[in-house]
């Protein structure tokens, strides 16, 4: 049973809801910065990426003038379908402006002792980074989700148990609960993790 | 057991918190079912999961503190 009835971000994004810059910030920006980490850009070129895969999305010109982690409640994008499938549109972009960062370093002559040396990902070679990084932002998403979906205490056995690997004997004990009873959070979850998921995955 | 076991049930055999009589049953039972052999399996395909559920947790949670994230399948370009 859920307890929430808020739309998740990517229903949101797949209805052509508005969606608020600091709800996708939070959401997308350790998406973007594995990606940067993946094609090896500094910490710097890191942030740079995130502004600009933000800056294309809202359409709004960022760099240098708010600093993203404040920027306005008004400012909110609504994602047109006719773009394809969101995560080949996110994909796309990310990867743009991953690209434009590396061939700007190329054309820099000294790098610093942060900087190595990057040649551009083919695109069978980025393909294969983005499913691998967007499954990890599915799993990441859906953990998050989770909360509303199930009890309360069915989620703290489970976070305990599976996430936080603590023994099975001291969550029954800290919830008062059979070790069965922590099996079967375990098992609820599991079932709601997918549930989720798979609706994910429809993006 | 007439019937089939459940999952809880069968956490509690696979983590050695049947009796010991209770195991040994459970263990003839699913030489001879199917059923629950296959749930027995799933159980196993649920930890693959979990662990996957896990490592992405504790990336995304690096990356949200700001530290570099350290990843089992990193594949750099």
């Amino acid at each position: 049973m859920a307890f929430t009835t808020k739309k998740s971000l990517l229903a949101k994004v797949r209805a052509g809801d508005e969606v608020s810059w600091a709800e996708f910030y939070a959401a997308y920006k350790p998406l973007i910065l594995l990606c940067g980490q993946d094609c090896l850009l500094t910490p710097d070129e890191n942030d740079e990426l995130v502004q600009q895969v933000m800056s294309e999305i809202f359409r709004k010109d960022i760099v240098g003038k708010y600093d993203p982690d404040h920027i306005p409640d008004d400012v909110v994008f609504h994602y047109d379908p006719a773009h394809g499938r969101f995560r080949h549109y996110l994909r796309g972009i990310i990867r743009y402006q991953a690209m434009k960062l590396i061939r700007k370093r190329e054309g820099t002559v000294a790098l610093d002792d942060s900087a190595q040396q990057v040649v551009e990902p083919s695109v069978d070679v980025w393909d294969e980074m983005w499913d691998e990084e967007w499954k990890r932002h599915v799993l990441a998403m859906a953990l998050t989700e989770l909360k509303g979906h199930v009890q309360p205490e069915t989620y703290v056995a489970f976070e305990m148990y599976a996430i936080q690997e603590r023994p099975v004997q001291e969550v029954a004990d800290f919830l008062n609960l059979p070790i069965a009873s922590v099996y079967t959070a375990k098992s609820r979850c599991i079932a709601a993790l997918k549930e989720i998921i798979s609706k994910l995955e429809e993006q | 057991m007439a019937n089939h076991y459940s999952k809880e049930d069968l956490e509690l055999y696979r983590n050695h918190q049947m009796s010991i009589l209770g195991r040994l049953t459970c263990q003839a039972h699913l030489k001879e079912c199917p059923a629950c052999a296959a749930l027995l399996k799933e159980l196993s395909e649920d930890d693959d999961f979990i662990r996957q559920l896990r490592a992405s947790a504790q990336i995304y949670e690096a990356i949200v503190k700001n530290e570099p994230a350290s990843k089992s399948t990193h594949h750099s370009v």
